[in-house]
């Protein structure tokens, strides 16, 4: 077995094949994930008015006089839209968390690292305590509140790695860190310093789907087609990236431009899933180094089966919060924890030939 | 490499699959303890449409009574009086023993040798406890989030409710500090105070009038405590009454926040099940997040919430009668949240509102 991490820093830039066999095998994967997402839940629907109910909708069938309306509203509007915005999300997390352990080198790097997380908690704090009416008929304010929050708190790190001299990642990290805490540090203010019913507040800070519609999946789309599209067409550079500095700059390649770019992209995907789902944590940062240590560490394979590999965990960790307790749900957070700690402990088991060295 | 990574997410995928149809085949089978097979109170909705083509639905029974009951149209502007005039007054007057001893939440015995003086009351319920039954002035203390009555509004807050300021609380020199729940005990009896906590009142309402009966004691207004106890157990046991010859009313759903609801064991669960109401969370153990397929599976016909606007929000929802209808409840917090003198009047709103023209 030719292991992925000896392969030297020359063959990156050879002849590459896209891994379109791996693609497809994750495709498949998602594919029977959303499949068991939608046909298993607390209620039991057998899976044949399952199939019927989705092909109703696709017309393929006029809606047999069986089925009843409550079944319909179960699969059509509870757990299809709870699957496809947990694979968004999934998708989402894992290409930024990939994204971000590429461009900072570093294994621990996650996409709530720079502070998207804490300024997005912030920003959905402020607008839940401040006693606006956040909600505006099916608009909700506190979506776009924690997304502005989140890159607020990115592009003020930015402007202080910038006024420190250079974007040297480093800086722009401990200045990350540095927002982060504070950020929290208000919220903690704001939290003890209000009205008594957190409960909203904090169930959505855990993170989750119970909310989940239609609406969210569809406000979430474009951010993520930009940000994805740009993250993938960068993948060539983030693997030069993980050369010296002066190997990169004598490849012709504006590392500036293209690290902004890609901070922007990460950060933007990572805050439009942050919006709807709140914080959950562990898929940003186990999807890639499952890809990484099974398949390498070629970014143009490594971003697009993080993304599915994020987006098949998610979705099972969502199936087994809502089911697992029946009739009550669990955070997904929880979920993500506790099955894919063991699973990525096993993974590294699996292939300790190889190390995760390759950055 | 290839197949053992397709084997290892396969096994990984079928133990989920497994785990999780486990869970969900056994649920939906499960016998409903909370509502008993018997004559539901009948309620003027549309044709209630069968959901699980499995289970066979009680065909409804003729009305015990000729009055009909409605949930679509409340009555306008119910007048629900504060405090009630004293039910028939007892003829023997009590009076107040010292030295008293009362058990506290742990069990252990504490001895009061006179009423104290400087109270810190840590919990909104003791507070309004102590001031209804005219004890106010003895208060020197509570926490930021208690606000009635209005004389509460010249009390000292020591703190809200995650933090104390115990230098502030040594300093005012109290005789008594009442706690709602054990966190700073430790800390304020290890600085030489007195602590008190009492027995929580989680699902026998009726314990509701012993909480008001002990504040009389340690004060000393132990009339104006059985009058405040017995006013109280009067008022649940009329609604009692009334709802004697019903079996069973209809079903609800509290949403309390993101679809959190009030199951057994909760001081919630102990008023539906008063009022006959049959909670939708029957097999849930305190709190819990409540599933929405399962809520719209058990098609609650009444649903209460302090934030309507979410479950309008939801398209999921939609389908569900209170929705449609624009007729969630939206309950006063300030009476059922506080298990104290005002708790009867939530209780009672809820009566009038669920049963309109029951309750006289």
């Amino acid at each position: 077995m030719k292991s992925p991490a000896n392969t030297s820093n020359q063959d990156l830039v050879l002849a590459y094949k896209y891994p379109w066999n791996k693609i497809t095998l994750g495709i498949v994967v998602i594919l029977i994930c959303a499949v068991s997402g939608v046909a298993v839940g607390s209620v039991h629907i057998p899976i044949t008015s399952v199939f019927l109910i989705l092909f109703s909708k696709l017309d393929l069938f006029n809606e047999s006089g069986e089925l009843t309306s409550a079944w319909h509203t179960i699969i059509w509007n509870i757990r299809f839209p709870r699957v496809v915005l947990a694979l968004l999300v999934g998708a989402s997390l894992g290409i930024s968390g990939a994204t971000y352990q590429g461009l900072f080198k570093n294994p621990l790097a996650d996409p709530y690292l720079i502070g998207v997380a804490s300024g997005a908690s912030l920003g959905a704090t402020i607008v839940f305590l401040s006693g606006i009416p956040f909600t505006y008929g099916y608009f909700s304010l506190l979506p776009v509140a924690s997304f502005c929050g989140g890159i607020t708190a990115v592009f003020i790190a930015y402007l202080i790695s910038i006024k420190s001299g250079n974007t040297h990642l480093s800086t722009l990290l401990l200045a990350g860190l540095a927002i982060g805490a504070f950020a929290t540090a208000i919220t903690g203010i704001l939290m003890l310093r209000s009205d008594p019913d957190l409960r909203p507040l904090l169930s959505w800070l855990m993170g989750g789907f119970i909310r989940a519609q239609w609406s969210h999946s569809i406000l979430i789309m474009p951010y993520m087609i930009v940000g994805v599209s740009f993250i993938l067409s960068h993948s060539r550079i983030l693997n030069t990236m993980q050369l010296e500095g002066y190997y990169a700059e004598s490849l012709g390649v504006n590392i500036e431009k293209s690290k902004r770019i890609l901070i922007v992209s990460a950060t933007l995907v990572t805050a439009a899933a942050v919006s709807f789902s709140g914080l959950i944590g562990f898929v940003g940062l186990i999807a890639p180094h499952i890809i990484r240590l099974l398949w390498g560490t070629d970014y143009r394979t490594l971003l697009p089966l993080s993304g599915l590999t994020g987006a098949a965990f998610l979705i099972l960790a969502d199936l087994t919060a809502r089911t697992i307790v029946s009739p009550i749900e669990l955070p997904v957070g929880i979920i993500t924890a506790l099955v894919g700690s063991p699973f990525f402990v096993y993974v590294l088991l699996r292939t300790k030939g190889s190390t995760i060295d390759g950055y | 490499m290839f197949r053992r990574v397709l084997l290892s997410t396969l096994i990984a995928f079928v133990l989920t699959i497994g785990m999780a149809s486990c869970s969900a085949g056994g649920s939906p089978k499960k016998p409903d303890p909370a509502a008993p097979a018997s004559i539901p109170v009948p309620i003027k909705t549309q044709p209630k449409k069968q959901i699980l083509p499995s289970t066979p639905v009680t065909p409804p029974t003729p009305l015990p009574t000729t009055k009909e009951i409605k949930i679509q149209s409340p009555p306008k502007g119910r007048v629900v009086q504060y405090f009630p005039p004293p039910s028939p007054p007892t003829d023997k007057k009590l009076t107040a023993k010292f030295p008293l001893t009362v058990i506290s939440r742990d069990g252990i015995e504490m001895i009061f040798n006179k009423p104290p003086d400087r109270i810190i009351a840590y919990d909104a319920a003791a507070v309004e406890t102590i001031f209804a039954i005219g004890q106010g002035h003895r208060i020197i203390g509570t926490h930021s989030w208690v606000s009635h009555p209005v004389e509460v509004g010249n009390i000292e807050k020591v703190g809200d409710a995650f933090n104390m300021n115990i230098e502030r609380i040594l300093d005012l020199n109290p005789d008594l500090v009442f706690l709602f729940y054990p966190t700073f005990k430790e800390e304020l009896e290890e600085a030489g105070l007195k602590v008190l906590l009492l027995e929580s009142v989680d699902t026998d309402l009726m314990k509701m009038a012993d909480t008001f009966r002990t504040w009389g004691q340690i004060t000393g207004a132990v009339n104006e405590a059985e009058i405040l106890a017995q006013n109280y157990e009067s008022r649940i046991t009329e609604i009692k009454l009334v709802l004697d010859p019903y079996h069973s009313g209809p079903s609800i759903f509290q949403d309390v926040g993101d679809l959190w609801t009030p199951g057994n064991n909760t001081l919630m669960g102990s008023v539906f099940q008063l009022l006959k109401l049959k909670n939708v969370a029957h097999d849930v153990d305190n709190y819990g997040q409540l599933s929405p397929e399962v809520i719209i599976e058990r098609n609650p016909q009444i649903i209460i919430s302090s934030t309507p606007d979410l479950m309008y929000r939801n398209p999921a929802f939609n389908e569900l009668l209170p929705i449609k209808n624009k007729s969630i409840f939206k309950s006063n917090d300030d009476y059922l949240g506080i298990s104290g003198p005002r708790f009867i009047l939530g209780l009672e709103e809820l009566a009038n509102e669920f049963y309109p023209g029951l309750f006289k």
